[in-house]
């Protein structure tokens, strides 16, 4: 296990857009508000807008959340420890050490970092807990168009993936 | 903590998607959902954003907790909560008494929707109390409302079946996918990722409609076409077509009308000993078809019938109109991308068309429809893997043994309403009470003042009314119209079992009914109580499910309840792969062939297709002078119709509903993005904010459909299209024996087909 190192793909090409990895998200870390996951979009102006002009158009999209860098900025910018990479790459915020001052924020270059209610850190833990069981995290399980893989395990539709 | 999981389905499954869920309880309390899986099918699992977030309808602090009476004007939004007792008192007494007055037929009972899954509660239910009862109102037309069944129309008229379907998996056989009128990246989502394997094999996408939409924005070929000219965009690619010889003569002369002889007088097909006869070129003469040794494609002849024409050469003069450079003036194509997509389309074997219900929105679309199935089976793509150009809904194969649900041994059974061949007729024939009256109406499960149509209309209809009912899980708009209010069971409060094309599904009930909420079941069984009607009600829904499953129709063989209880999924005993439709050359039609030239529709003008400018078109209707832009409400990701629309988690992904609108006609208008305006015509008004975008064309503007009015400043989109008993709506063929007589094609409401205008609040 120490030699994987779990992060997440993306594929624009078969992204549609259809945030069903956001809902995912909410639902799997049970996030009433906001979500670990996000889909930015390649286009006009405005958040659903195409660039270009009718009918020269062009619009795309991509999933986006933490991408368990192998060496995080935000471990390195947190000043209380709260931020570990476990040996499989996998990035967690210990949330009993988070003290809430947003500098993993800061530090983030893809503004993967959130915060709870109570204003502690928190971010995709690439469903580490179904990881932990042998199953894909949940966006990776629901992402319909199979935009979302799992890189450092091999991916199978074909096996029973539930609970 | 123990958990349990229970088997359902996505309750927003009016994309006809039905995605098998598995619902986890803890503690009698729903904590999620997910997608399950197909026995033996992995590729069939699917779930997308509307179904993860289906908790959210159910614990959804609106939910209609107990039943309500209505307390002041009918839709004025006064209500009294009331017990179930005197609600269904109230039901029971006013039953009765119109039956006294009127006849049992004076009740009329809508329940059925697309959007209220279950075989048994979301229909079969309401169905065996309509036929115990003998109400009425039941349209000759098939649809009440919306139905979008002009692609079946066309199909029907063309090749014989309304239902013939390919399965959304077929597309992996396609070099070439047309996606004609619709938008499966967002509507259809689960169709889509086929779409995108056939794409990663190397096969052509191509999206035909005027929005730039998710489809278009991962089309390889993005057609953009003026709104509602689609039969001129097929018309020329069949002149294309036929003008470079790129069809396929083998298959046009054995499986389409093609050699036919059609007689200059009356337009019908020259017959001989009883067979369509055609020109026989060895004989010199006209003959039976099946005696011709060489029958002849083009010409004209002078045959003992009179002067006649093949058929063939009859579409081919009709489509000679359609040059790429004249549909390029109608449909705003450049005429050499019509050219090249013609080319490409009968170059690429097998290509396959596939027709979505935005392209059928319109009044003269069945033409549009027909023109697009003759492009199918010019080159040979009919009846074959990936080809086609196939209905966009799958009707299962299986074949349940609904009657005996419905229509007990012993009932009256429900009673047409006469003189109702298309629904706008059919409201007409209720608002005026001819010929009789409606007295009592129950719409259940349905929201059809906000989805199919504007409000006045129904106030109209509603009026001569005594009592309206309405039964959801929400105070929708429509519920807001009724006198009395009933608040329903989830799908996972209740049992009950859906088909879901190749696969029978069963619906489990994981909680109790929440609130006072009662399940489709119960309210049917007391009312039928108190009716005198008790005796028809004395099943479980596990009862039901044995009578539906006992169908003996080989589709259902050795499937009982308790395989179905046992396995939850179980697929139908059907052919795998499924079967192609017409791959053995087989069609229903009158003549056994594919009807381009179909002679049952000469009394209309309509024997081949061709483009005719819509209703509500910006170059021919007299409105265009007040009304220049064409007025769009077109589906979204996070709604199903109005489904999911009030959920929070979906307006969280989704922008507000905003008019987009674009730059070149905001400017016009002084409208920067973000004012306030009002879009408006004859028939009503909204005000919402504008969103400049490119993604429609100037000339129309579109407000996406779902949202509740809740979400707009005032008004509401809907307000704006056309009223359900509007008779100007109705096209004519589809009021016709054929269509009328068939179980799915009928008529509709042409929702796309408006005009507006759009000034600064």
């Amino acid at each position: 296990m120490g030699d994987r190192q779990y992060s997440l793909a993306f594929d624009e090409r078969r992204c549609i857009g259809c945030r069903t990895c956001v809902i995912a998200c909410k639902v799997e870390n049970q996030l009433e508000a906001g979500s670990w996951m996000r889909v930015l979009t390649r286009g006009g102006a405005t958040a659903e807008s195409p660039a270009g002009t009718y009918p020269g158009l062009s619009l795309s999209w991509q999933p986006d959340t933490c991408r368990h860098c192998p060496d995080p900025p935000c471990r390195e910018a947190c000043p209380s420890g709260a931020v570990y990479k476990r040996p499989d790459g996998i990035v967690l915020i210990d949330r009993e050490k988070c003290t809430g001052c947003r500098i993993c924020a800061d530090a983030c270059p893809y503004d993967a970092i959130r915060f709870d209610p109570e204003g502690y850190a928190q971010k995709c833990t690439l469903c580490s807990h179904r990881i932990d069981r042998g199953l894909e995290p949940f966006c990776v399980k629901e992402c319909i168009c199979g935009a979302i893989r799992l890189k450092g395990i091999r991916r199978t539709r074909s096996t029973e993936n539930g609970e | 903590m123990t958990e349990k999981v229970f088997y359902n389905t996505c309750p927003a499954a009016g994309c006809h998607q039905l995605c098998a869920l598995k619902v986890h309880v803890e503690e009698g309390r729903i904590r999620k959902v997910e997608s399950a899986d197909y026995p033996g099918d992995p590729a069939a699992r699917s779930v997308c954003l509307k179904g993860l977030a289906a908790p959210r309808l159910v614990y959804h602090s609106d939910r209609l907790k107990y039943p309500l009476k209505r307390i002041g004007e009918r839709g004025e939004g006064k209500w009294q909560r009331i017990s179930w007792d005197e609600a269904l008192d109230t039901i029971a007494a006013k039953l009765l008494e119109v039956k006294e007055k009127y006849g049992s037929q004076s009740v009329k009972i809508m329940a059925a929707s697309s959007s209220h899954v279950g075989v048994l509660m979301g229909r079969l239910m309401a169905a065996r109390f309509a036929n115990a009862w003998g109400a009425g109102g039941v349209f000759e037309a098939k649809s009440h409302w919306l139905a979008d069944m002009r692609v079946p129309a066309a199909s029907l008229l063309t090749l014989g079946d309304s239902g013939q379907t390919h399965r959304p998996r077929d597309v992996v056989h396609s070099k070439m996918i047309i996606v004609w009128g619709g938008n499966p990246a967002e509507t259809h989502i689960p169709n889509m990722r086929f779409i995108l394997d056939a794409k990663d094999q190397g096969a052509k996408l191509v999206v035909i409609g005027p929005l730039f939409d998710a489809t278009a924005a991962k089309a390889d070929r993005w057609i953009a076409i003026r709104p509602a000219t689609d039969a001129a965009l097929a018309m020329a690619m069949i002149h294309v077509i036929i003008r470079e010889g790129l069809y396929d003569r083998d298959y046009v002369m054995q499986h389409t009308v093609a050699p036919f002889l059609v007689s200059e007088k009356d337009g019908r097909f020259l017959r001989q000993d009883g067979k369509p006869a055609v020109w026989d070129e060895t004989a010199q003469e006209s003959r039976p078809f099946d005696a011709a040794a060489l029958p002849a494609l083009q010409g004209t002849f002078n045959t003992g019938g009179g002067a006649c024409k093949t058929a063939f050469h009859l579409l081919t003069e009709k489509a000679a109109y359609y040059t790429p450079e004249r549909a390029e003036e109608i449909i705003g194509v450049p005429a050499e991308e019509i050219r090249s997509l013609a080319r490409e389309y009968a170059a690429a074997k097998p290509a396959t068309i596939r027709m979505y219900y935005g392209v059928s929105r319109t009044l003269n679309s069945t033409l549009s429809c027909r023109a697009m199935i003759i492009l199918a089976a010019l080159t040979g793509n009919i009846g074959v893997p990936g080809g086609g150009a196939p209905v966009p809904q799958v009707f299962s194969p299986i074949v349940l043994d609904e009657q005996a649900v419905a229509n007990p041994p012993g009932a009256p059974g429900v009673q047409v309403l006469p003189g109702t061949p298309s629904s706008m007729r059919g409201w007409a024939a209720i608002r005026e009470g001819k010929p009789y009256p409606i007295k009592v109406f129950f719409n259940a499960y349905r929201n059809d003042l906000q989805c199919d149509g504007h409000l006045e209309g129904y106030r109209e209809i509603f009026a001569p009314m005594e009592l309206v009912v309405v039964s959801d899980i929400f105070m929708t708009r429509t519920a807001r119209y009724a006198d009395i209010v009933l608040p329903d069971a989830t799908i996972y409060e209740r049992d009950d079992m859906v088909v879901n094309g190749d696969y029978l599904q069963l619906l489990e009930k994981a909680i109790e009914p929440l609130h006072e909420a009662r399940t489709a079941l119960d309210v049917w069984s007391a009312l039928a109580e108190r009716v005198g009607l008790g005796e028809y009600f004395r099943h479980t829904p596990q009862d039901y499910m044995r009578m539906l499953l006992a169908s003996g129709h080989p589709s259902v063989d050795g499937i009982t309840f308790e395989r179905l209880e046992a396995e939850k999924i179980v697929r139908g005993n059907l052919p795998s792969p499924p079967e192609i439709p017409f791959a053995r050359g087989n069609f229903p039609t009158p003549s056994g062939r594919i009807e381009f030239y179909n002679e049952s529709l000469v009394e209309f003008g309509e024997e081949l297709p061709f483009h005719r400018e819509t209703l509500e078109s910006p170059r021919r209707s007299p409105l265009a002078g007040r009304y220049p832009l064409i007025f769009l409400s077109a589906k979204v990701r996070a709604t199903m119709h109005s489904i999911m629309a009030n959920v929070d988690w979906m307006q969280e992904v989704s922008e507000e509903p905003l008019l987009h609108i674009n730059p070149a006609d905001a400017q016009k208008r002084a409208v920067a993005d973000g004012d306030w305006v009002v879009a408006f015509n004859d028939r009503g008004r909204v005000k919402l904010k504008a969103r400049l975008s490119e993604a429609v064309p100037p000339g129309t503007v579109n407000v996406p459909h779902g949202w509740w009015p809740e979400r707009f400043a005032e008004g509401h989109y809907s307000d704006l299209l056309h009223r359900i008993d509007d008779l100007t709506t109705i096209d004519p063929v589809l009021e016709s024996e054929t269509v009328v007589g068939d179980s799915r094609a009928c008529s509709g409401l042409i929702h796309f087909d408006c005009l507006a205008e759009v000034v600064k609040a």
